[in-house]
């Protein structure tokens, strides 16, 4: 009897054999998604205005199905003394990823959230000073003062909290670069309100600034946290003008396939098959590398130089 | 307790009600008796069955469908469904805070899954589920609150609705929604929330006008009100039907 040879369409071959079917495709000079293997997908993000509870945003879209939506959410809490000293500060992000099934987050999700929340830290790109809610303004009648140096009077200082919520709809491969430029455009549009209280706060509320004798010191009253109201009209950039844009620090991931360095790894087939999956964090138009990170096996120094020449490549057109 | 999986602000972290300084408002529309004109896509997310992306004034609202997929245990003789609805973060809600599953969430969930449930063929699925997912993406300035949750929920129902035409599974009809307003003063507005009498009707258009969902909140002055509301959310629907095949057909 004989036996009739049946052809394996691709998609099926992907789906069975993925290390096949992408060495297959790389023989032909094409992927599976159908780049270039040094080929990076078209990203654009683009920046929400403040609107409800939120202080900023951003949407970025990648490729034709891949959309990920961040929000950014404003807190308030005291400031811990010495335990906020240091130089450089962060978010505090939760992230989600769509994928059908509720409950408890997934290992990508805890782990993309840590990721990126100590990146924003080691990579400086918050100054802790920032975060420090600046002197206090008074409000008498309509008007807001805000006194030019911190009030020796005033008793307690407070430090904005930035919470991020992040939604990844239609994920098509690791989420890392995708999730980190988004952030950086976030932050770099993010604006934070100044912070008054109303005169009436005060006890004795005709007297301008309330103050109150402590021993031979003269304090000024506290209030508490939930009354300081918020200046949307008086903002101050998150990122002080002028120091490096967050934005110019450009994040790539690329994988390692039987020694071949592939740039952007996109899909369920070159997702399964690659040996490891590297991040690169760049500056724009400059050689420095601030962060590298891999997953998996490995990976040659060889590799990484061939992955910055892509990432050059990328970054400049 | 504080949940340790995910990392969340530093416990003594007060979160202020901050808002947009300029609030813009929905442009007002010509005419009271005619639904707001509406952006439908679908097939938008891959990794989902099914899908569909809805605009409408100022809410976007966005529904994926999962399944039908097998589930764990013992046989089934039909499937079932289940339907999760969430606000996105930055959509403040009147009445309650952002870190629970609000009570209007659950509302709307419940409303869209009594719909679906009756217009979706079960028993061809059995020992399989059906999960529904949707996010409301946007919203008014000013968030969500009771008096607008009906006019939402009505177009999340006729957004899901194309999700689940869009996943394939059989069913016995497309369910849409309708949702008009009796004015304190007695007037009749089409797709408009506000004080008064709410009504929320969906139906099967295709089988007779089956209602499968019925919601009436607020006061009203007589009964009238109630059958005028009634046929006019009907009427409201079949004018979205109309609008949704078009969609699908100009689609093929």
């Amino acid at each position: 009897m004989e036996l009739k040879q049946t052809p394996i369409p691709l998609p099926v071959l992907g789906r069975v054999q993925p290390r096949l079917a992408l060495s297959r495709h790389l023989e032909l000079g094409v992927r599976p998604n159908l780049k270039t293997p040094t080929e990076f997908t078209n990203i654009s993000v683009d920046v929400l205005e403040p609107s409800g509870e939120s202080i900023g945003g951003s949407i970025l879209r990648y490729g034709s199905h891949t959309r990920i939506i961040t929000t950014l959410a404003l807190g308030i809490r005291e400031d811990g003394g010495h335990l906020d000293n240091d130089a450089s500060g962060t978010i505090y992000p939760i992230l989600e990823i769509s994928r059908g099934r509720v409950g408890a987050p997934t290992d990508e999700e805890m782990s993309l959230a840590q990721k990126l929340f100590e990146l924003i830290k080691i990579n400086k790109v918050i100054d802790s000073n920032n975060l420090r809610v600046g002197p206090l303004g008074t409000q008498i009648e309509s008007t807001i003062e805000y006194p030019e140096e911190e009030d020796e009077l005033q008793t307690k200082r407070y430090r904005y909290v930035i919470t991020a919520n992040i939604q990844v709809f239609g994920r098509s491969g690791p989420l890392f670069d995708l999730i980190w430029r988004l952030m950086m455009i976030a932050l770099e549009q993010c604006q934070l309100p100044r912070v008054y209280q109303e005169a009436n706060d005060f006890k004795g509320s005709q007297m301008r600034v309330a103050v109150r004798m402590r021993g031979r010191q003269l304090v000024k009253e506290d209030v508490g946290i939930e009354s300081l109201k918020f200046d949307m009209s008086n903002k101050i950039p998150l990122v002080t003008p002028g120091s490096p844009r967050p934005s110019l620090l450009l994040c790539f991931k690329f994988g390692v396939f039987e020694g071949q360095v592939l740039s952007d790894i996109e899909g369920e087939v070159e997702e399964l098959s690659v040996d490891s999956v590297f991040y690169l964090i760049r500056e724009e138009n400059s050689s420095v590398i601030r962060h590298i990170s891999v997953q998996g096996k490995a990976v040659d120094y060889s590799h990484l130089v061939a992955a910055l020449a892509m990432s050059g490549a990328a970054g400049t057109s | 307790m504080s949940d340790r999986r995910r990392i969340t602000a530093p416990g003594n972290t007060y979160f202020p009600r901050v808002g947009a300084e300029n609030k813009t408002s929905t442009r007002p529309r010509d005419s009271n008796n005619t639904p707001a004109s509406f952006y439908l896509t679908s097939n938008i997310v891959l990794n989902a069955n099914g899908s569909s992306y809805l605009e409408v004034d100022k809410f976007i609202i966005q529904a994926q469908v999962f399944g039908p997929r097998p589930i764990k245990g013992s046989y089934m003789d039909r499937g079932c469904v289940s339907v999760e609805c969430k606000f996105l973060s930055l959509i403040r809600q009147n009445g309650s805070d952002s870190k629970s599953m609000s009570g209007l969430e659950h509302r709307i969930a419940s409303f869209v899954e009594t719909c679906l449930v009756l217009s979706i063929l079960l028993d061809k699925y059995p020992k399989s589920t059906i999960d529904v997912f949707i996010n409301v993406l946007a919203a008014d300035d000013d968030g969500i609150d009771e008096s607008k949750i009906q006019r939402l929920t009505a177009w999340i129902v006729n957004c899901t609705s194309v999700a689940i035409v869009d996943s394939g599974i059989e069913v016995k009809d497309i369910v849409t929604c309708g949702q008009t307003l009796v004015g304190d003063e007695g007037t009749l507005k089409v797709d408009l929330q506000g004080r008064g009498l709410q009504a929320l009707v969906a139906i099967m258009p295709m089988r007779n006008d089956e209602i499968v969902g019925l919601w009436m909140d607020g006061s009203s002055k007589g009964t009238t009100d109630y059958s005028l509301a009634m046929a006019s959310s009907i009427e409201m629907a079949k004018t979205v039907r109309s609008n949704i095949n078009s969609y699908l057909l100009q689609d093929q």
